[in-house]
């Protein structure tokens, strides 16, 4: 609607420092009048927290967290498209398809999390990723990833369908030459949606317990002792890495498919 | 939308035939996928790679919901009173973060389309709180909320059903038809009226599609204020009954949820179906 256009820097800058007010605003609402435990920190308070502990301080903890998500992006994503890629042979299981990811989507994830580390268990020795986290990940980008699927699936152009046809390719030619490439922004930006999703997924998995290293135990121990500038930092870190990946995957479709443009044709 | 009277009555009866098809070819194939769902899980169950101490099956959450065994401590009956209690509980805790989530997502997706501005300043605010494990800030939402109370459970609730809302209304907003808006303003109507005429109507498949996903997102919502706040609800009993080893109320209580969800889920499909059928619209996926 609105014509004016704000350029791209200043929308970031004002978000930035927007942000940053209103976390000001909440620490100095929140400050306890006695007590050293401040629920809500400042943000000089966190950062310069952050800066004297160094990254590499909770490298560790943040090293097992992305690699279950990254075994839980994987598998999630592998299964959803593969499910999703049955509809390319038979057109008519795609109400069933989408149903069976709904249903994937309908389950409550902290209960199953309850079951899945008594049937899955965690992580077997310290450092290892929590097995209960993977599988949480995975079922966490599961939905997203098949209806992203079904939906580029769906957008190939008739026409240039037709063509193949005319040049006397088959099915399979279809499939290989319009359906797939058709089909990539959309899997592609639901992969980029399942990024973040696949991290807080791992992190919940990793509140069920049964971990010794990982972002969710450091969160724990954090809170436990009431560290609250460090739960902050830690905070902090989650939202960069989510926004890392978002980002590299972002990088990537731009590669994949350079023919998309930021806005759809009209 | 737009014809001879003629026309648009026929386009009524052709709706209404429509959308009873619909509703048929969704019921079957919803029977099928619960099928197929409940299949899969006896099979897991049945291949023996869990010990079925832990592991129980469709079968044996039925058998536990509705069979008495002569020797049980509990009826079925008292079984099923204690997990529907359960459940009913959960779902008011999702209905409070579904109606505190949508109506924050719609009067954001609102000011957003009003004002470039506002969006610049509050959306980086939704994505971060997105981005952080909700599990990990919840303890502080509790310490500012109160421990237990709804304000705790309407906070949670509403962060998880916020974002994808969000995101969907906004899509709808921005998709509004350029030439009724450019209509709207040759009579001389502002941002506002544009909205209020033409984006807003516009934006109602959307607006359903995020309200059909924000459901389980909801629940989801529900049982992590539970567990983490409240102590009550499905969410608040998982852990115990995971600590006395209660497994035939594990699995019963995330098969009640998970179905009750399903059914919520598939009715707002239904009305987003009738609704539209009847506005000559199309469906929005996601």
């Amino acid at each position: 609607m609105g014509e004016r256009r704000i350029p791209g820097w200043l929308s970031g800058v004002i978000g930035v420092g927007v942000l940053l007010a209103a976390w000001w605003l909440f620490a100095l609402a929140f400050r306890p009048d006695t007590g050293t435990y401040t629920p809500v920190p400042s943000p000089g308070a966190v950062l310069g927290r952050l800066v004297e502990d160094g990254f590499s301080a909770y490298w560790g903890s943040f090293r097992v967290t992305i690699t279950e998500a990254a075994y839980g992006f994987l598998w999630g994503n592998l299964a959803a498209l593969l499910l999703a890629a049955t509809v390319l042979l038979a057109p008519r299981l795609e109400p069933i398809i989408v149903q069976i990811a709904v249903v994937s989507y309908c389950l409550p994830l902290v209960a199953v999390g309850g079951i899945s580390i008594v049937v899955l268990g965690g992580a077997t020795r310290p450092g290892d990723p929590s097995t209960t986290a993977i599988f949480l990940a995975a079922l966490a980008v599961f939905f997203t990833t098949v209806v992203g699927a079904l939906l580029g699936f769906k957008a190939a152009d008739r026409a240039s369908l037709d063509v193949v046809r005319v040049f006397g390719g088959g099915r399979f030619t279809q499939l290989r030459k319009v359906r797939l490439v058709a089909a990539l922004p959309g899997i592609l930006n639901a992969l980029q949606i399942a990024v973040p999703t696949a991290f807080l997924g791992a992190v919940l998995g990793e509140y069920m317990g049964a971990t010794d290293r990982s972002v969710g135990i450091l969160l724990i121990r954090l809170q436990g002792n009431l560290d609250s500038e460090r739960v902050w930092a830690v905070f902090l870190l989650c939202a960069v890495v989510a926004m890392i990946g978002y980002g590299a995957l972002g990088l990537v479709s731009r590669l994949v498919t350079p023919w998309v443009s930021g806005r759809s044709t009209p | 939308m737009t014809g001879t009277p003629a026309v648009a009555t026929a386009g009524v009866a052709g709706t209404s035939r429509a959308v009873l098809a619909a509703v048929g070819k969704g019921l079957l194939n919803a029977a099928i996928t619960v099928g197929i769902v409940l299949a899969a899980w006896q099979a897991l169950i049945m291949s023996g790679k869990i010990s079925p101490y832990v592991a129980k099956g469709p079968l044996d959450v039925w058998r536990f919901l509705f069979v008495t065994d002569p020797d049980a401590r509990a009826t079925a009956g008292e079984r099923r009173e204690l997990l529907f209690d359960l459940a009913a509980v959960s779902l008011k805790d999702a209905a409070i973060g579904f109606v505190v989530g949508m109506a924050i997502a719609i009067v954001l997706a609102v000011l957003f389309t009003l004002s470039k501005t506002v969006e610049a300043g509050v959306m980086p605010l939704a994505l971060l709180l997105r981005s952080i494990p909700l599990v990990s800030i919840a303890p502080v939402i509790i310490l500012l909320t109160g421990r237990g109370t709804t304000a705790s459970v309407a906070v949670i609730g509403s962060i998880v059903v916020l974002f994808p809302a969000l995101a969907s209304v906004l899509f709808g907003l921005s998709r509004a038809n350029r030439e009724s808006l450019d209509l709207v303003r040759v009579y001389g109507g502002g941002n506002l009226a544009a909205l209020l005429k033409v984006a807003i109507p516009g934006a109602l498949p959307s607006l359903f599609a995020a309200a059909r996903v924000s459901v389980p997102g909801a629940v989801t919502g529900a049982l992590l204020a539970e567990w983490l706040s409240t102590g009550k609800g499905v969410g608040g009993q998982i852990v115990k009954f995971n600590a006395a080893a209660q497994f035939d109320n594990l699995w019963a209580s995330v098969a009640i949820i998970t179905l009750v969800t399903l059914l919520l889920y598939n009715l707002v499909q239904l009305a987003e179906t009738v609704v539209l059928a009847r506005m000559g619209m199309s469906q929005s996926q996601l």
